[in-house]
């Protein structure tokens, strides 16, 4: 063997490597990749659930757009692509998950105030 | 070598380029991660000063923090921006679930209060209720008073009418009995007049007013008789009275008439001495037309000089009440 065709093999066997090496990340990304859109989905489904459409309507926007882009990244088989974004999504989901629950809480906390101001109001009209 | 030359000015040239984007493509990306670290810091800086997150959602803040410090270590602009989002979010968690829990602590404190109200409520409305029923039982009571009142009254009235039919009655029995008593006393003052019932009046003849003979005026002894005749008038001022005299048949007729009317004069004026009104008393003389007894002796015709008193019943008038 000369040393052309040694660097030849030497190359080779970087590329093989490498190219060993991204598929070994690919086939440990996956799976994770994969939990990672399932929570990013569940995340934004619960956002859903509690009315975020209505009281945080642009992060519940957010957060359906990052899963899309998730689930597209992973259907390509993007896999850190499809990480990044299913976290992003599970975060926005849970975020306007909690913008909608403060909103909610904020929403009975003044119907009880109201309700007992006229409580009060009701009590003072009654005698001591 | 000189296409070799050529080759590798190419691979210079191509890689300067590629170079040069590549560089301009990191410097945008790292201005876009120094961006979003800078989001991320400011969210932190926010919910770590916020204390309500510090009271309720140390966790989150927690998680924040180490995102955020994860973000700021990052080498790779891309996976600085990544995480610089994942940390901003996570702090806007921490403040959003911090401003929930403290909502929600409030709430707590108004269902208490709530229930404290209701409470407070529910017992005024009983009172108020119990009070409404007393005031209710008042209301009746107060009505059985004043039905009981008007009871009473009428009963009291009843009583009264009773009471004062029974004082009339008392006082008619007095009246009566002092009618009765005033009769009998009449009566007996009459008798000792010796008063006779006639069908005029009571006809008295004065006791012990005689005359001497051929004379009008009144013995002294007649004094009492006259006085208990004006008290007895005074005492019945409605009836008047007829004073007639008499004489015995000694002497001329015209004479005796005269006579006999001077004897009732002088009782009628004795009388209206003592306070009899002088327009109750009529006098007539009659002379000895109406003899009592016989003139035959002395004893009969000192009887038949007399008086007559005649007390007419009550209401008739002296006028015309003669014989």
């Amino acid at each position: 063997m000369d040393d052309q065709t040694r660097q030849f093999f030497r190359g080779r066997v970087v590329c093989f490597a490498l190219a060993a090496l991204s598929v070994a990340g690919c086939a440990s990304h996956g799976p994770l990749a994969s939990a990672k859109v399932s929570h990013a989905e569940r995340a934004v489904e619960e956002a859903q659930q509690v009315g975020a459409a209505t009281s945080a309507p642009v992060e519940l926007r957010a957060a359906q757009d990052k899963l899309t882009a998730a689930q597209a990244a992973m259907a390509k088989g993007n896999h850190d692509r499809a990480i990044r974004d299913a976290e992003q999504a599970a975060l926005d989901g849970e975020y306007a998950r909690a913008l909608a629950a403060n909103q909610r809480a904020n929403t009975i906390a003044d119907e009880m105030g109201q309700y007992i101001k006229v409580l009060r109001q009701e009590l003072e009209r009654l005698p001591k | 070598m000189s296409q070799r030359t050529v080759q590798l000015t190419r691979v210079v040239a191509v890689t300067g380029v590629l170079s040069v984007v590549v560089g301009c493509a990191a410097s945008s990306q790292q201005r876009a991660a120094k961006a979003q670290l800078e989001r991320a810091q400011a969210a932190y800086q926010q919910a770590q000063a916020d204390p309500n997150v510090q009271a309720y959602a140390q966790l989150r803040l927690g998680d924040a923090q180490k995102a955020l410090r994860a973000a700021e270590q990052a080498e790779d602009s891309q996976e600085k921006i990544h995480l610089g989002y994942l940390a901003e979010k996570k702090a806007l968690l921490a403040s959003v679930t911090g401003a929930t829990s403290k909502t929600e602590q409030n709430m707590e404190q108004l269902r208490k209060e709530t229930s404290d109200v209701l409470l407070q409520k529910r017992d005024r409305e009983l009172k108020a209720a119990r009070i409404e029923t007393d005031a209710k039982a008042r209301e009746a009571e107060q009505w059985r008073r004043v039905a009981e009142a008007r009871a009473h009254d009428a009963e009291a009235k009843a009583r009264e009418t009773d009471q004062g039919r029974r004082q009339t009655d008392e006082a008619e029995a007095k009246a009566l009995a002092a009618e009765h008593a005033k009769a009998t006393a009449l009566a007996n003052e009459l008798a000792s007049l010796k008063a006779q019932q006639t069908d005029r009046g009571m006809v008295l003849t004065v006791g012990d007013v005689l005359f001497d003979p051929g004379k009008a005026q009144v013995g002294p002894g007649a004094q009492r008789s006259i006085d208990k005749l004006a008290d007895f008038l005074k005492t019945y001022p409605k009836r008047n009275v007829v004073i007639e005299g008499h004489s015995d048949n000694i002497g001329d007729e015209d004479f005796n008439v005269k006579l006999s009317q001077q004897r009732a004069d002088a009782v009628r004026d004795l009388l209206v001495a003592r306070g009899v009104a002088a327009q109750r008393i009529r006098t007539k003389g009659y002379g000895p037309k109406f003899p009592v007894v016989d003139n035959d002796s002395a004893a009969g015709r000192q009887q038949n000089r007399r008086v007559e008193v005649l007390v007419l019943n009550e209401g008739l008038s002296a006028e015309g009440a003669t014989r």
